[in-house]
């Protein structure tokens, strides 16, 4: 067995207490007749299950096996449909009342042994038992109440444990709320201090201008102006306060997915162990934090998904082998924030989830009929998640009784998530994803400005940030794209358009930022970007149910927001402004002039082409000398010339520009037929930027080319 | 002289805060079927919201636009650690004259807050609904009015205001 984690002690040992408390709940409805018997056998068969799970996690062998006997029990009743007598109650709710004090005492309890040989005195006299529940019986206090559980209860109150406090999460919030309050008023203050500072120093400049003044104020002002420097003390020392309070509150709610990572481990390496299969677990959670509350209902569902995953999914190593699979199975669990919504992916490589199998016991089990069944979404939906549905022949203590997809569905239900199945072909392997929205979310993100407003972008989803020049964006399909430093067309998309706002004139450098979802890449042009910080973000008011492009917003610090950008919406308006990009990728680029000089009309006509359908300006001349002549009359950013024409060639051509004073450093690119080494030599003796053979060109290289020079 | 007037506003000054401190509270003054009412001006007409159905009032605070948002939707604001939405008083209730708002009349709705910008809170009054002029007698064509008094005061209904379609942004 592994050592006991202390931490894992203490989050069981909550656990159990809060399904004693549960149990007790249920058990007073079933007497009182609002909780009918179907519905306390299957309810307390699920508080067995996970405190089962949570006792074997944290190793207490005893105790667990003392909750699989209950839960043998109680699969029983379920599967009979008899109801539960008072004596079956009664020894179920002792057993988890032991199980605590077990736990209490580090796993081992005298009375383990009596109540674990009740409870399967209960499976051979017979589970309907002969007295039938009493709605008096409570009031009796003949089994349920303080005489029998409340020292457990006590005990564990009083139990000297970790100093921990268990504090509702609503007060939690509240407390964060005002956090978010106080730093919007201490921005204010800023501000009012920094008008404050402004009159002083105007003040004072006008008391030093006015020698009548100066005698009777100076001393004044400068007592007020160390008043106002005292304050602007205070206000610094407060803004970090500040900072740190809401840090430290922030650190109250919010915790790495990663702390949980032990526990997968354990779970994954203990379900191998017992079904003597071999696999691997790892695991992918990047930085994401979650909301404590979140995580700690997450913690079961997980962990049913990895015992599922072991017992059902990878096969044994002979099975394997057979397969041509590496004798390990690999499981991962990875995590990603989406927006507000955590989603967790558990995944494997065994043998998949086989629908044929579903199918057939599917209407085995009686779950669908057969025109139904023929539905694979509705079979799986049907079956998969429904409670006591399991293809599992023989029943574990690791999985195989049904409850395991039933359970996580509920969980992540109650945390107004949804979970769902990707299955591959049989042998494949299979997922699941849990996708969960968080009340509060911490993210590392972006902040960057556009079109006057500020926003923030989850930095998981921007894989780097480019500065490009506007001269290199180009154009296709009606979108403008640009090519990364690695030649990979990359398309573009502004920020204050996908936002609704008025788009300012381009400056010479584009800020980009490469924004992934998926396979796809996105170029995002935005005006500023001002860096990344750690983010909670905000829902969104209640009654906006959809913002176009938002998903919640985050406080800057003072009392302004900024809008946290839902990355997926950038790329499904991609396509919808494309035109508007186009037309002001026309204006821009007016601004970059390009001469091209060839006395062959083909040439001239297709390097014309080429340059005005990536949206350069272009003019062209037949020769070298309308060539010089129209550089020393207008103004060029860039020649590209021919080598051979009349009157004045291409070197010639580039001597002159070499040498004259305006114009010697522009970017010339010789474009020629003449592909010998010493002409090649020439053009660069000469002083061309480039040379390029006519026999090798082609659209690409001239605007790589071009794009570089500029 | 300057000792005879300031000594006359000292007393002016002293009569008006005697008056201030024996005013009885307008609660108990209230008859039984009177409403306490805030009364703000939006752009040329003036609302009164019933005080027991507001949270707060509170200055305007900085509103941050919502990409795609109808026009009434001025957009969201944090209060008192909360995001909640902002409407325009003015474009909800199609008043004419320009509205400039400078305070957020605050609602709390059984889902949460919502804000209305109005703008100046004029004063405190009490009302009574059965001397309002109603919109059924066609006085004011006003959605969300309980109606009219008699100096042309519409008297907020914050239940169907809050059920007005244009405040839940689908």
């Amino acid at each position: 067995m592994m050592p006991q984690d202390p931490d894992l002690v203490r989050v069981v040992h909550a656990e159990t207490g809060e399904a004693l408390d549960a149990l007790l709940e249920l058990s007073e409805s079933l007497i009182a007749g609002s909780t009918g018997a179907s519905e306390y056998v299957r309810t307390a068969f699920r508080i067995f299950h996970n405190v089962k799970g949570a006792l074997r996690l944290a190793g207490f062998p005893g105790p667990e096996r003392l909750a699989h006997a209950v839960e043998d029990r109680l699969a029983e009743l379920r599967e009979s449909g008899e109801s539960p007598s008072e004596e079956f109650v009664d020894a179920i709710e002792q057993a988890l009342s032991t199980c605590l004090k077990a736990v209490e005492a580090g796993g081992a309890h005298p009375d383990l042994n009596a109540v674990f040989e009740r409870i399967a005195g209960l499976g051979e006299s017979g589970v309907t038992g002969a007295q039938p529940l009493k709605s008096e019986r409570a009031a009796n206090g003949s089994s349920i109440g303080p005489s029998t559980l409340g020292p457990a209860v006590e005990s564990a109150a009083a139990a000297p444990g970790p100093k921990a406090l268990r504090i509702d999460a609503t007060r939690l919030d509240r407390l964060m709320d005002l956090g978010s309050e106080y730093l919007a008023q201490h921005g204010r203050q800023r501000r009012q201090r920094a008008a404050l500072r402004d009159f002083a120093d105007r003040l004072t400049l006008l008391v030093k201008r006015e020698q009548r003044l100066k005698h009777l104020l100076l001393p004044l002002m400068q007592d007020f102006d160390a008043f106002v420097r005292a304050e602007e003390q205070d206000l610094r020392r407060a803004g970090q306060l500040t900072a740190d309070f809401d840090g430290a509150m922030r650190g109250v709610r919010m915790q790495p997915l990663s702390v949980i990572v032990p526990q997968l481990r354990r779970v994954v390496s203990e379900a191998s162990r017992e079904l003597g299969k071999s696999a691997h677990l790892s695991l992918d959670f990047g930085d994401v934090e979650i909301d404590r509350q979140v995580l700690d209902a997450l913690r079961e569902p997980l962990m049913h998904l990895l015992r599922n995953a072991v017992d059902h999914g990878i096969e044994h190593e002979a099975v394997r082998s057979a397969r041509q699979k590496p004798a390990r199975g690999e499981v991962c669990v990875s995590a990603r924030l989406k927006g507000v919504n955590v989603e967790i992916e558990v995944s494997d490589d065994g043998a998949g989830i086989d629908l044929e199998k579903v199918r057939a016991r599917a209407l085995e089990q009686g779950f669908l009929a057969a025109d139904e069944a023929q539905d694979p979404t509705r079979l799986l939906d049907a079956t998969l998640f429904a409670p006591g549905f399991s293809t599992a022949t023989k029943v574990t203590t690791v999985s195989g009784r049904g409850v395991g997809l039933d359970v996580v569905r509920a969980r992540v239900a109650e945390l107004g998530g949804q979970v769902y199945a990707t299955l591959g072909q049989t042998g494949t392997g299979a997922s699941f994803t849990l996708s969960v929205p968080a009340s509060v979310v911490s993210l590392r993100g972006l902040a960057v400005r556009a079109g006057g407003a500020t926003f923030v972008l989850p930095s998981a989803q921007i894989e780097r940030t480019l500065r490009i020049g506007a001269s290199q964006l180009g154009s296709a399909e009606g979108v403008t794209v640009v090519r990364t430093p690695e030649g990979d067309p990359l398309r573009l998309r502004w920020l204050s358009s996908a936002m609704g706002l008025e788009r300012s004139d381009d400056p010479d450098f584009l800020q980009v930022l490469v924004v992934a979802e998926g396979l796809q890449r996105l170029g995002l042009v935005v005006d500023e970007v001002q860096g990344d910080t750690n983010f909670v973000i905000k829902r969104l008011p209640w009654n906006i149910r959809r913002a176009q492009g938002v998903i919640g917003a985050t406080h800057q610090g003072d009392a302004t927001l900024a809008l946290v950008v839902d990355p997926t919406h950038l790329f499904r308006a991609q396509n919808t402004t494309a035109r508007d990009h186009r037309v002001k990728l026309a204006t821009k680029q007016q601004r970059t002039r390009i001469l091209v000089a060839d006395d062959s009309l083909t040439s001239r006509t297709l390097e014309r082409n080429i340059l005005v359908s990536a949206g350069y300006e272009v003019q062209v001349v037949e020769d070298g000398e309308y060539a010089l002549e129209a550089l020393e009359h207008q103004s060029f950013d860039l020649l590209v010339s021919d080598v051979q024409m009349p009157r004045m060639d291409g070197f010639e051509l580039t001597r002159r520009v070499r040498t004259h004073a305006r114009l010697s450093k522009l970017p010339i690119i010789l474009v020629t037929s003449l592909d010998r080494p010493e002409d090649v030599a020439e053009g660069a003796r000469v002083g061309a930027d480039e040379y390029i053979i006519k026999g090798q060109f082609d659209q690409e290289i001239l605007l790589k080319t071009v794009s570089r020079l500029l | 002289m300057e000792v005879t007037n300031a000594g006359e506003r000292a007393r002016r000054v002293l009569l008006e805060r005697a008056r201030i401190l024996a005013r009885v509270p307008s609660a108990t003054l209230r008859a039984a079927d009177e409403i306490e009412v805030a009364v703000c001006t939006v752009g040329s007409e003036s609302f009164g919201f019933p005080v027991h159905l507001l949270r707060e009032i509170v200055p305007m605070p900085t509103v941050t636009a919502l990409p795609f948002a109808p026009e009434c939707l001025i957009g969201i604001a944090q209060v008192r650690g909360t995001l909640l939405s902002v409407f325009d008083m003015a474009k909800l209730s199609q008043v004419k004259g320009t509205s400039n708002p400078r305070h957020l009349v605050v609602v709390e709705a059984p889902e949460g807050a919502i804000g209305f910008s109005v703008d100046v809170v004029l004063t405190c009054r009490n009302v009574s609904p059965s001397a309002l002029q109603g919109n059924a007698a066609g006085h004011t064509e006003r959605r969300a009015a309980l109606g009219l008094t008699p100096d042309l005061v519409v008297i907020v209904d914050v239940p169907a205001l809050l059920g007005l379609p244009e405040l839940v942004i689908e």
